[in-house]
């Protein structure tokens, strides 16, 4: 009796294997978001959530301006201090500790181009710090809100229940508290300096990948990209001297190698401007947007250089 | 083996210097940008080390000044307690040169010169009773400057305008005082912010108090009159006033100006009642100068009769 022989041919044709795989990105951001929330990172909040609250309560002498304000300075700062520490660290420790767990050798020999694996890695870091800072931005948001509308009842008590020797000192005292809360209470133009912190902890996330492609060492990856951050806050300056007149031949080089390796933090700080009120166009966000993808490509591009043939 | 091939750093190198070539003219542009919108932070002065020492500083170079100027104020508080002004005024000049767009700094840093520390040397501190009109005086003209400086740097900002309107308007407080000038500063306030009508009542009110611009006054009491009697509009109980007292003088230039017959009819008892105010008001003055007068008196006789401060004790 004739039996049928098994069928042994291929199943198909297998997908053609693709030099670049948005999905693949997405699977290592995924893992490297996972693998970062299981560090325990999410455990500030309860940090940021103290300093906004004391804020919020403490230094009831001061001015409805000054206490508003008050309240927002330490919450925005607290937020690009959390932004930069997860920038910096989270993204130090990635490499060395795929290195360390093994991950990193069960990664690249399956086929994933390492241009994918630091992209990964990159996103990865990034979503961490834009879910930290709409938790940040939520619970901030929420505080400055019902601070803003206790003032306004205590405020508008204190006016109902004073004597005014003119109409115009009411309308004075009316239009001092409309200023006060107007000018520094919970306003949209208010996001536009958490999207700034934002945006640095990017360009700080593609720093500190670029470095930490060839650090032998977390610490040294820490401090370098801690370094690169203090420089470039002053980047503007070498910059200045570089573009000037005024300068020697010798203060010009030194100033031109700052400017050409180093990016321009202080261009992120408009959050100084958006506490005190300053309306930030729509067209300066943009600009701001581009400029982080501008400073990303270049320094994921020099990352993927030293990375793409680093004997691991 | 962590190691890296040297061609590597060098294209990794290159890439990081034309990158830097390219981004650099954006970089540029762009903070020429914020500088244009007032969105970048003013240069800072390395005075400003010494003042704030170390850990501020970097904190103010790491990008946290707003934060800086906060803690600085909250810090002031103490001194403020203490009636230390002149502690005061340097932590709010620290204040005002580290966040120069802050409107509160400003105003709260002369608020501080011509209320708090003016009210401490006028009923507190008599320790030297013949310097203290010289002393208020200084700390009105140093309110005066400091909301001038303010002006430099919040340029559209109406209510720095409105304080020194205010400054300039009390001559209970300052020598100085003149109402023409106080009227200028109430119109640039107005201008800045026209939907504050108050603005613009004060700086009539200050005009018609102008001696030589009751002519210049008189249409635009009119105007406020004729808004009507609704509450909110701007016919007011000073606006009547001014018009009832002004009417003579602008007669005398303009014989054609009449004053409306309902305020004509009513002008014996608006006078009658602005002279009782007034006179209540020198009298308080007098009496409020009498006690000032004796206390000085007093210190100065306790003075005489005690040792002097450094003879040596028993």
């Amino acid at each position: 009796m004739a039996t049928a022989s098994p069928d042994i041919s291929p199943p198909g044709p297998y997908p053609r294997h693709r030099r670049f795989s948005l999905p693949r990105v997405l699977t290592l951001a995924g893992g490297t978001f996972t693998q970062l929330v299981r560090m325990k990172v999410f455990y500030f909040m309860a940090l940021f959530a103290v300093a906004v609250i004391a804020a919020s309560f403490a230094f009831a002498d001061l001015q409805t301006d000054g206490q508003l304000k008050l309240l927002k300075d330490v919450s925005l700062a607290s937020m690009s201090l959390f932004s930069m520490l997860f920038a910096i660290a989270g993204t130090a420790l990635l490499i060395p500790r795929d290195i360390e767990d093994r991950t990193l050798y069960t990664i690249l020999c399956k086929p994933v181009p390492r241009l994918e694996y630091l992209l990964g890695k990159l996103l990865g870091v990034v979503f961490l710090i834009f879910i930290s800072l709409i938790l940040m931005d939520v619970l901030f948001s929420a505080v400055l809100f019902l601070k803003e509308k206790s003032i306004i009842a205590e405020q508008i008590n204190i006016l109902q229940n004073r004597q005014f020797a003119s109409r115009e000192l009411l309308e004075a005292n009316i239009a001092a508290v409309s200023d006060a809360v107007t000018g520094q209470g919970l306003t949209w133009n208010l996001q536009n300096g958490v999207i700034a912190i934002f945006l640095k902890a990017i360009v700080l996330t593609g720093v500190t990948l670029l470095v930490s492609t060839f650090a032998s060492s977390t610490i040294f990856t820490i401090m370098t990209s801690l370094a690169i951050m203090v420089i470039g806050q002053a980047q503007s300056i070498a910059r200045d001297v570089l573009l000037g007149d005024d300068a020697s031949a010798v203060p010009r080089l030194i100033a031109g190698g700052i400017s050409l390796l180093f990016p321009d933090f202080k261009g992120f700080d408009i959050v100084d401007a958006v506490v005190t009120g300053s309306a930030v166009p729509a067209l300066v966000m943009a600009k701001m947007a581009g400029l982080t993808i501008v400073y990303l490509v270049i320094h994921l591009m020099a990352a993927y250089v030293i990375f793409s043939d680093k004997e691991l | 083996m962590n190691t890296v091939r040297p061609r590597k750093w060098l294209m990794a190198a290159l890439i990081l210097l034309v990158g830097g070539i390219a981004r650099l003219p954006l970089e540029h542009a762009f903070s020429k940008e914020l500088q244009t919108h007032r969105l970048a932070e003013e240069k800072i002065n390395l005075s400003l080390r010494d003042e704030l020492g170390q850990s501020f500083f970097i904190a103010v170079i790491g990008g946290f000044r707003s934060l800086v100027a906060s803690i600085v104020e909250v810090e002031n508080l103490d001194s403020w307690q203490e009636q230390n002004w002149a502690k005061v005024d340097a932590a709010y000049s620290l204040c005002t040169r580290l966040q120069p767009r802050e409107y509160h700094y400003w105003d709260f840093r002369a608020w501080m010169s011509s209320h708090n520390a003016f009210d401490y040397y006028l009923y507190e501190d008599m320790t030297r009773p013949g310097l203290q009109p010289w002393i208020r005086q200084n700390l009105v003209d140093h309110a005066i400057k400091v909301l001038k400086e303010g002006m430099e740097h919040l340029p559209d900002d109406y209510r720095l305008p409105r304080s020194l309107a205010m400054l300039m308007a009390d001559f209970d407080k300052n020598r100085d005082a003149n109402h023409f000038e106080a009227s200028q500063w109430y119109y640039k306030a107005w201008e800045l912010r026209p939907s504050l009508r108050f603005l613009r009542r004060n700086y009539i009110y200050n005009l018609a108090r102008s001696p030589g611009h009751e002519i210049e006054a008189w249409p635009l009491l009119m105007e406020m009159y004729n808004s009507g009697p609704d509450p909110t509009s701007d016919r007011t109980a000073t606006g009547m006033t001014l018009l009832v007292q002004l009417y003579p003088k602008v007669k005398a230039a303009l014989p054609e100006t009449t004053l409306p017959p309902e305020l004509a009819a009513k002008a014996p008892q608006i006078l009658a009642r602005e002279n009782a105010r007034l006179d209540r008001e020198v009298q308080q003055r007098q009496r409020q100068a009498d006690q000032l007068k004796e206390l000085e008196a007093t210190i100065l006789k306790n003075r005489q009769g005690s040792p002097p401060a450094d003879s040596p004790q028993r």
